[in-house]
């Protein structure tokens, strides 16, 4: 199932191409992961899905229509967005910020509600920032103000939810907890959650799918476990790199290897060839794509 | 408290309105009573419930100085808003108005004008600078926008400083070749509002008044718009047309104050800041009180234009600039400049 899809997207900046002709459906319930290299047009593409970017040609797809087609306001009934280093009005308090979500729910005849407030209060209490509702958000440490953003597009009560980088400059821990938050919110509410991730070991302990990019197309796309394989991230993110399975969350573990790199068995990190592997060979993880739609194979074609 | 939401203060906020309006009644008064001669509360009185034609000071409240308080209420109120607004749309604190072009525009027709036809109807001046500040801004808007996306405010400012720079030496170039109308446009250059009769300032009046009200419904968006543009297209607000009614705004209410009074430094930009610090982030709040507080605003300076120097005055303009520039120091200095 799927209600987030791009047919066919071409995407670019002024006179610059950035993607040619993508096509791509976003699975329902889901937590997609979109990775890849800087400037392989991750961003680009989260951010057509979100409307805010126009395609040159083709269409994004919002339950079955064309999303600029469909009136803003509706869209954001459905659809919330957290874009890249939003920056929050100076003075603004976490509890004023959160309630901003409501804003495609309020009209002029109705205007703050009761379920307006309602979920303004669950918002804050899911995110962990009812304390902290009164609080300037400038006063707020790196990952509460992200938890207050995120707070207010989970106010925003929509189905879907798109975010670039919600982890970018944030610490380990606040990382984490950022994560898990998204993932309580997937699996305790069946949100659809579309994100670009930096880290491929939290993308691939995070995601039910992940969108793997390359210059612009997609290079692969499936669960974690087929799509993170050796060949693929040295083909992403020309990177030297063993994937080994993590010994707790059995998801693939990517181990970075660069030219003057040697383990504690004195291995080269170019030349060795022993290294241990989760055996993720090309056909069993073309067997394991199972997810997505008939698009996926035209990223594998690329792929080869 | 409802309407609000859980965003506004409510109360309290609506009280400061109120002291604020307070303030205004008062810095109206005082308008009508300073001057070369001044006017006590009863003299006031008489000249505003039964007045007798043959009253000199009656005659001077009702003429002269009641359309210059109004000018000076509705020019300071459109300016705290018109800066507010955009301040909004260019998420910039220093951005004025006059960045858009609006004054440059309407100052360069107006020098067209007299340059041209020399003693003009006050209409058709009227006419022409509202017209050159639409036509510069619309200007400005076109060279900023690009088909398919929301208009960065980055774009909007180089465009306007760039308009505005175009404008200003198409101005001094026929300024330069005619002397004379230098004297006619003085006015506009420094800012006045003085010796306008009411008769010919009406309709700006009453443009100016009706887009201050046409606001209303675009507080609540404009909250959102604040907190940037991805952010705010992702809560459904139609940021392309929110831009649009805010640039139309900025030009009607800031075209309508260059229009009665002329180029006045410093209201636009100041105002709003002060509306911020003493309200909450929230338009709804702030920016009624930006109107209120550019109307006292103006209003004192006005007075104090018109008094300092008996029995010249100094040009309104100047005077903002000369109050405004060190207030505004103080506060950068006090607490970094605030953006809401």
């Amino acid at each position: 199932m799927t209600r987030l899809s791009a047919n066919d997207l071409t995407l670019g900046y002024q006179r610059q191409v950035i993607m040619r002709e993508l096509s791509l459906a976003l699975p329902e319930s889901r937590i997609s992961v979109l990775i890849g290299a800087n400037g392989c047009g991750k961003s680009t593409l989260l951010k057509a899905l979100a409307r805010l970017l126009t395609p040159w040609q083709g269409q994004v797809m919002l339950d079955g229509d064309d999303i600029h087609h469909q009136p803003t306001r509706r869209v954001a009934r459905t659809l919330s967005l957290l874009p890249q280093h939003p920056v929050a009005p100076e003075g603004i308090t976490v509890r004023q910020l959160v309630s901003l979500g409501r804003h495609p729910h309020q009209s002029w005849l109705a205007q703050w509600s009761e379920e307006d407030e309602r979920q303004v209060e669950l918002a804050l209490m899911r995110t962990d920032l009812t304390a902290q509702a009164h609080r300037s958000v400038d006063t707020l440490s790196g990952g509460q103000r992200q938890r207050a953003w995120i707070a207010m597009a989970v106010a925003q009560d929509t189905p879907l939810m798109l975010l670039d980088e919600p982890t970018s400059f944030l610490d380990l821990t606040h990382q984490m907890e950022v994560l898990e938050l998204l993932k309580s919110l997937n699996r305790e509410s069946g949100k659809t959650i579309v994100m670009v991730l930096h880290d491929l070991n939290l993308a691939c302990r995070y995601a039910d799918h992940i969108v793997a990019l390359r210059d612009g197309a997609i290079v692969a796309q499936g669960a974690p476990q087929a799509v993170v394989t050796r060949e693929r991230v040295k083909d992403i993110f020309q990177l030297e790199c063993r994937i080994i399975e993590d010994p707790f969350f059995h998801t693939p573990l990517c181990i970075p290897f660069g030219p003057g790199s040697r383990s504690v068995g004195g291995e080269s990190g170019l030349s060795g060839q022993g290294a241990p592997s989760m055996q993720t060979t090309e056909s069993s993880s073309q067997q394991n794509m199972h997810t997505g739609s008939k698009h996926v194979t035209a990223g594998w074609e690329i792929d080869g | 408290m409802n309407a609000h939401g859980r965003w506004g203060q409510g109360r309290r906020a609506r009280r400061r309105l109120l002291a604020w309006s307070g303030l205004l009644l008062l810095a109206m008064a005082v308008s009508l009573m300073a001057g070369s001669r001044w006017l006590g509360p009863e003299a006031l009185w008489h000249a505003l419930w039964s007045p007798s034609p043959t009253n000199v000071d009656d005659l001077l409240v009702r003429t002269t100085r009641t359309p210059r308080t109004l000018l000076a209420a509705v020019v300071g109120a459109s300016l705290g808003v018109a800066g507010g607004i955009m301040q909004t749309l260019t998420r910039n604190p220093l951005a004025a108005p006059g960045l858009l072009g609006v004054n440059a525009g309407a100052l360069f027709v107006v020098v067209m004008l007299v340059t041209l036809g020399g003693d003009l109807p006050a209409a058709v001046t009227h006419l022409g600078a509202f017209g050159g500040a639409a036509l510069a801004v619309a200007l400005v808007w076109g060279v900023a926008m690009r088909r398919g996306h929301s208009v960065g405010p980055l774009r909007l400012l180089l465009a306007g400083a760039a308009l505005t720079a175009l404008f200003h030496a198409f101005s001094q170039a026929l300024l330069v070749v005619d002397q004379q109308g230098l004297d006619s446009v003085l006015f506009w250059l420094a800012g006045s509002v003085a010796g306008r009769p009411l008769a010919g300032s009406w309709p700006m009046l009453i443009v100016a008044l009706i887009a201050l009200v046409a606001c209303a419904p675009f507080l609540r968006q404009w909250n959102v718009l604040a907190a940037g543009e991805a952010v705010a297209i992702g809560a459904g607000v139609a940021v392309r047309r929110l831009q649009l009614v805010s640039v139309a705004l900025i030009v009607v209410l800031a075209g309508a104050s260059v229009t009665l009074a002329g180029n006045i430094a410093f209201v636009g930009l100041i105002v709003p800041h002060l509306a911020r610090r003493l309200a909450t982030p929230d338009h709804r709040e702030w920016l009624p009180l930006a109107a209120v507080i550019g109307a006292v605003l103006l209003l004192l300076a006005d007075v104090a234009a018109r008094t300092l120097i008996l029995p010249r005055e100094i040009p309104l303009g100047v005077m903002t600039a000369l109050l405004g520039a060190p207030f505004f120091m103080w506060l950068v200095r006090r607490q970094g400049v605030q953006h809401g």
